[in-house]
């Protein structure tokens, strides 16, 4: 019972005195459920691009852009009948070749058709480069209004790097950070319709390195000052060696104990006289 | 420093084996040979929320840090906090006992071996925490590849490591009696754990010369560790303090660090007496006057950690420095303000229950206890993160999410699952070895 009234009493003591620092914090009305600042217009080239955010759709390239480009380039609906987007190349169905018109999404069923995906990767600066990829049939007309995603490969995964609808030239693109040694490796990724099959690309990219260049001596020592370091080495070096010595005391401890009974031999036993 | 004898009594049988124990050293075994159902429950409940964390790591390995709310602003975070607070309550045990066994304090006793467990425990738990902030473990290399003995970072892993290292063996040596006397005591019931014992008592049997032997290892490393300790968390301020950031760049954050450590490891203590005292039914070992002594010692330690927290808040609030009058703003009256006063709260009302313990008894210390472990968390998230969101330059022009830290589901169900490994180590060394050094308490005892 006793036992009971004290923790009643701590708690209660602790609720009522934990009003006063409570009372402080809401009066300022500041309980941090992350609340945003106020908002700054972010210029577009300066917000990072976040791996799971969808990149911005590409301006179309006006040198790439091949003539017949001016055309929506997308599969078209076909008179075939529908056939299974499985994704396997054998096709057994005749299928008609289809026209660059139209979406993938709006397409008629039709039988899924090879594409071609072809991925560069473009420098653009030190610290940027854009991976850039192309979607075409067979015929090599581009590809409208596709979603390629953009992967890449990270030491134990991909991280995304946006999904992009393909322009009238079958363009899309995508922003890489890249820093200088790097080598760089990305997948670019149409996940198919019922009209287009899926298919994918890698490319890498090695950016080159570039030399230190040497910074204001107040800023940085290329090397530790050599009285430090041997300050550092007699006090760790000196933990270490007490560690060692009470090691050794261990070993002589399993060599402290008694000492078994030994059993004399006869030769040993001293003569005695009756 | 006296070490008592081990009395080995042979002949007398009971259901832990053939007897070859103290008296009273039963009652400190038994919670080594039973389990009851609550257990495998509580240990299942653990296991499960370290799962989850597991979980959580593995989808941040393979999604990258951008699944956890660091962004270029907010390097550090709830990772960097649970490292701090880990390596304070680690402070605990080691430093502590320590203390005590070289003052002479003979009631320490009953205590120490749960103190030493808590070093070791929360050092093997705090320690990871700073590969899991680095997102990917293999940039670790590039401490052995390009380290820098400039850097305060190399100093923390220096440090660290020969505390952790030094820690165990301050840990494994008073448990040798034990283990010789575990041995006998559980090989048939337990032959393979008595083999492991036998191993480790390194063929003890109480001779004057091992005795002699084993006082002077232990004297070595009570008096080797003390400073190591204090320059661990002096070396963990450091990170912080030789930033030239606001907030961090203070010359009192070494000994306020130390101070920390040492107040939150007593209250770790504290709670883990209270909570064995209950479970193990080790009423006769741990009593009041353990948690009076402790209270004592927090009252102490919290006092000066009062006057070390308003030292630095008022040093930086009258300087009145542009970037730090931000600080001290966002943090009285800012959008920390929430955090910051519950941490003040929770960290220092437990003084108060502590001086009043003659009314609120040991009930009111152990609750103190809890209060104060959760307060100095909060604590140390309230020195990491607002400095980073009041730099120099005031954040500007980036995304939303890139000026607030709001940590993910992947950092709370990582920090879910070391406070339950923590728990989970700590439960899992109670179940191996015995929690109250049988020798120490049966010779105080017997003296």
């Amino acid at each position: 019972m006793r036992s009971t009234l004290r923790w009643l009493l701590s708690v209660g003591l602790t609720v009522a005195l934990l009003m006063v620092p409570m009372g402080l914090a809401l009066a300022h009305g500041g309980v941090d459920d992350g609340d945003e600042p106020e908002e700054e217009p972010a210029p577009a080239a300066s917000a990072p691009a976040a791996p799971a955010a969808p990149g911005t759709p590409p301006e179309p390239e006006a040198t790439a852009a091949p003539a017949e480009a001016a055309t929506p380039a997308s599969p078209a609906p076909s008179a075939a009948p529908m056939a299974e987007h499985t994704g396997d190349t054998a096709d057994p169905a005749p299928a008609t070749p289809p026209t660059p018109t139209g979406t993938p999404a709006d397409s008629a069923p039709a039988p899924a058709a090879p594409t071609q995906l072809a991925l560069r990767l473009e420098p653009d600066g030190a610290d940027q480069a854009r991976a850039v990829a192309v979607l075409t049939d067979p015929s090599g007309q581009p590809l409208q209004n596709a979603t390629i995603t953009f992967l890449r490969k990270t030491t134990f995964g991909e991280v995304s790097l946006g999904t992009v609808r393909t322009n009238g030239a079958g363009l899309a693109a995508a922003d890489l950070p890249v820093s200088p040694g790097q080598e760089v490796k990305v997948t670019a990724a149409f996940k198919g319709s019922r009209s287009w099959r899926a298919t994918e690309a890698g490319a890498s990219l090695s950016v080159p390195a570039v030399a230190a260049t040497s910074r204001p001596p107040g800023l940085y020592t290329q090397r530790p000052n050599p009285w430090f370091l041997a300050i550092l080495l007699v006090v760790v070096g000196g933990v270490w060696l007490t560690y060692a010595a009470v090691f050794y005391l261990l070993f002589g401890l399993s060599r402290a104990r008694m000492a078994p009974h030994r059993v004399p031999v006869p030769s040993e036993i001293p003569a005695t006289s009756d | 420093m006296s070490m008592g004898t081990v009395a080995l009594r042979r002949g007398r049988h009971d259901d832990m084996g053939s007897g070859a124990l103290p008296p009273g050293a039963h009652d400190l075994l038994r919670p080594v040979v039973e389990s009851g159902p609550w257990f495998y429950l509580f240990i299942g409940l653990l296991a499960g929320i370290m799962a989850l964390g597991l979980g959580a790591y593995v989808y941040q390995l393979r999604y990258g840090l951008g699944v956890t709310g660091l962004r270029s602003y907010f390097s550090w975070g709830l990772y960097i906090t649970n490292f701090v607070f880990f390596i304070g309550v680690s402070h605990a045990g080691t430093l502590i006992s320590a203390i005590l066994r070289v003052t002479g304090a003979e009631w320490r006793r009953p205590i120490t071996r749960m103190a030493e467990v808590i070093t070791g425990v929360a050092l093997l738990i705090g320690a990871p925490m700073v590969i899991i902030d680095l997102g990917r473990p293999d940039r670790l290399l590039n401490l052995v590849a390009h380290g820098r003995l400039q850097s305060p970072l190399l100093w923390d892993v220096i440090s660290v490591t020969t505390y952790l290292f030094g820690s165990m063996v301050y840990l494994y040596l008073p448990m040798i009696p034990d283990l010789a006397a575990c041995y006998p005591a559980l090989k048939d019931r337990y032959p393979v754990r008595a083999r492991l014992y036998k191993m480790l008592a390194l063929g003890w049997e109480g001779t004057a010369e091992q005795r002699r032997l084993l006082e002077k290892a232990i004297g070595i490393m009570a008096i080797v560790i003390m400073p190591v300790a204090v320059s661990v968390h002096t070396v963990v301020s450091y990170i912080f303090s030789m930033t030239l950031r606001e907030g961090w760049h203070s010359s009192i954050f070494g000994p306020y660090f130390v101070i920390g450590a040492i107040y939150s490891g007593i209250a770790a203590l504290i709670l883990a007496m209270a909570i064995f005292r209950k479970a193990y039914r080790l009423e006769r070992y741990i009593t009041p006057l353990h948690f009076r002594k402790l209270g004592y010692l927090l009252l102490a330690v919290g006092l000066v950690y009062l006057y070390t927290t308003f030292t630095e808040y008022l040093t930086m609030f009258y300087g009145n420095k542009e970037p730090e009058k931000r600080l001290v703003q966002a943090l009285f009256s800012g959008e920390y303000a929430g955090v910051f006063w519950s941490a003040i709260g929770f960290t220092f009302v437990p003084v108060l229950l502590v001086a009043l313990a003659r009314w609120t008894g040991m009930a009111g210390i152990v609750f103190g206890a809890a209060l104060v472990n959760i307060g100095m968390w909060l604590k140390r998230y309230i020195i990491i993160t607002p400095s980073l969101a009041n730099p120099f330059l005031p954040i500007q022009t980036v995304p939303p999410d890139y000026a607030v830290y709001s940590p993910t589901w992947v950092e709370w169900a990582i920090t879910a699952a070391a406070v339950a490994g923590f728990v989970l180590l700590y439960v899992g060394f109670t179940k191996l070895f015995p929690i109250v050094s049988i020798w120490e308490t049966e010779a105080d005892h017997a003296a």
